[in-house]
C-alpha cells in the first residue's frame, strides 16, 4: 500500500510534511506526558516490532501471501499516537537508514497508515467491543488497512488533476481516481481480513498481559 | 556537521528532482549520481532497480496500454516518470552509503536514541522471526493449512511482542541506572 518515491507532486508532499511535523510533535508530547522515562525505549521497541511484523507473510487464497502492518494491534494496545509515531519511525528508517527511498511519500504514508489507520482501528474497536470483542478486533484490523488504502488511492488519483503539463500530460502518477480507487481499495478489502485475523489472534495471546 | 549538511543538501536535491520536469535534467541527474558512486555504481544500480523496477514497470505498462488504445501516448512522460524515480532512488542509496545518518540526525538526540535502539531491536527480533520460520519448516513434513499457518504467525507475533516489551523494560532500567534520564531532564 506504500506510495513509492517519485509519484507525488511537491504540491502534495510539502504541505503533508508541514501537517505531519505538527502531528509528530503533538503525538510525542502526549506520549511523554503519559509515559515519561519509558517513552523512548518503549517507542523504539514498538517501532522495531512494527518493522518486523511488516515482514511476516500471511498466507492468502490462491497461494499468495500478504504482509501485516501491526498498526491496529499497536493502536488498540497502546493508543493512536504511539502507533502513529512507531509507524513513522519505521518509514523513516526504511527511507534513510536502509536507503529504500520513500522520503517524498513519507508524510502521506505516515498520515494514512500510521494516523488514519490507527484512529480507524481504535474507533472501530471501541464501537464494536461492547457487542462482540472478536468482531471488534477483526474490524479494527480491517479498518486499519482499508481506510488508509482509500487515502493512498485518493492521493495518487488526484495527481493528474493537480500536476500536469499545459497540454494535460501528467507529471507524476498518471491515473485518475476512476483507476486508483478500485485498483488500490478493492484488493485491500480482502487483505484487511488477513490483518483483522492477525490482530485478533495476537491480541488474544498478549492483550491481557500487555494491559496488566 | 558534514553529515548534517549533506542530509540538508540531499533533501533540497529531492525537492529539485520533483520540481523540475525536464527529461534532460533528470537523465543528467541519474548519470551524475552513478558517476559519483564510482566503483559502487553496479551494486547501487542493482539494489535500486530491485526497489523500484516492478512498481515502475507496472505503472508504465498500464499507462502504455491505456494510452496506446486512445492514441495519446506521451513518450516524454514515460521517460520523465522513470528517470525521476531512478534519480530519487539512486540518490537515496548514494546518500545513505556516503553519510552517517545517525550523525546527520544528531540535532535531535531523542530521535537518534530512538533509531539506535529500534535498529538494534530489529536485528534481534528479525533473528527470532527467522529462527521460528526455520523451526516450523524443520518440524513439518507437508504443507500446513491456513489455520495452522495463521496460528503460527500469531504465536510468533505474540512472542515478538513479549520479547520486545521485556527488552523495553530492560533498556529503560539500563538507561536509568546509567543516569540517562537525569542528564536529559
Amino acid at each position: 500500500m506504500h506510495i513509492p518515491d517519485g509519484f507525488i507532486s511537491p504540491k502534495v508532499y510539502v504541505p503533508a510534511y508541514a501537517g505531519a511535523f505538527a502531528l509528530w510533535a503533538w503525538g510525542l508530547r502526549r506520549m511523554r506526558v503519559r509515559l515519561r522515562e519509558e517513552t523512548i525505549p518503549l517507542l523504539a521497541v514498538l517501532t522495531a516490532l512494527v518493522f518486523v511484523l511488516m515482514t511476516i507473510a500471511l498466507p492468502f487464497p490462491g497461494g499468495t501471501t500478504i504482509h501485516a502492518t501491526g498498526v491496529a494491534l499497536l493502536a488498540v494496545l497502546f493508543g493512536v499516537w504511539t502507533s502513529f509515531l512507531a509507524t513513522t519511525l519505521v518509514l523513516l528508517m526504511q527511507a534513510l537508514l536502509l536507503g529504500a527511498g520513500g522520503i517524498t511519500a513519507l508524510p502521506i504514508n505516515a498520515l494514512a497508515i500510521g494516523l488514519l489507520g490507527a484512529t480507524a482501528a481504535v474507533a472501530g474497536y471501541r464501537c464494536l467491543r461492547g457487542w462482540n470483542e472478536t468482531a471488534a478486533l477483526v474490524a479494527a484490523g480491517w479498518l486499519s488497512v482499508v481506510l488508509p488504502a482509500g487515502v493512498v488511492a485518493l492521493t495518487l488519483g488526484i495527481q493528474p488533476l493537480i500536476a500536469h503539463a499545459p497540454d494535460g500530460t501528467p507529471r507524476f502518477f498518471p491515473f485518475g481516481l476512476e483507476v486508483t480507487l478500485p485498483a488500490v481499495v478493492l484488493p485491500h478489502l480482502v487483505v484487511g481480513v488477513g490483518e483483522g485475523l492477525l490482530t485478533l489472534f495476537v491480541y488474544r495471546l498478549v492483550g491481557r498481559w500487555v494491559r496488566g | 556537521m558534514r553529515d548534517r549538511i549533506f542530509l540538508g543538501l540531499y533533501l533540497l536535491w529531492v525537492v529539485l528532482l520533483t520540481s523540475i520536469h525536464d527529461v534532460r535534467f533528470l537523465g543528467t541527474a541519474v548519470v551524475a549520481v552513478l558517476l559519483l558512486s564510482g566503483r559502487r555504481a553496479p551494486g547501487l544500480l542493482r539494489r535500486a532497480l530491485g526497489t523500484f523496477l516492478w512498481f515502475n514497470l507496472a505503472v508504465t505498462l498500464a499507462y502504455l496500454l491505456s494510452t496506446l488504445v486512445r492514441g495519446n501516448t506521451s513518450w516524454s512522460f514515460v521517460a520523465l516518470i522513470n528517470l525521476r524515480v531512478a534519480a530519487l532512488t539512486f540518490s537515496a542509496f548514494w546518500i545513505t552509503s556516503r553519510i552517517n545518518i545517525l550523525s546527520a540526525l544528531s540535532f535531535s538526540p531523542t530521535l537518534v536514541y530512538l533509531l539506535t535502539i529500534a535498529y538494534s531491536q530489529i536485528i534481534t527480533l528479525r533473528r527470532v522471526l527467522l529462527n521460528s520460520r526455520e523451526a516450523l519448516r524443520s518440524r513439518t513434513l507437508g504443507p500446513l493449512g491456513f489455520g495452522d499457518l495463521y496460528r503460527h504467525r500469531a504465536g510468533v507475533g505474540a512472542f515478538l511482542f513479549g520479547r520486545g516489551l521485556r527488552d523495553a523494560t530492560e533498556i529503560t532500567q539500563a538507561m536509568r541506572s546509567r543516569g540517562f534520564f537525569d542528564d536529559h531532564r
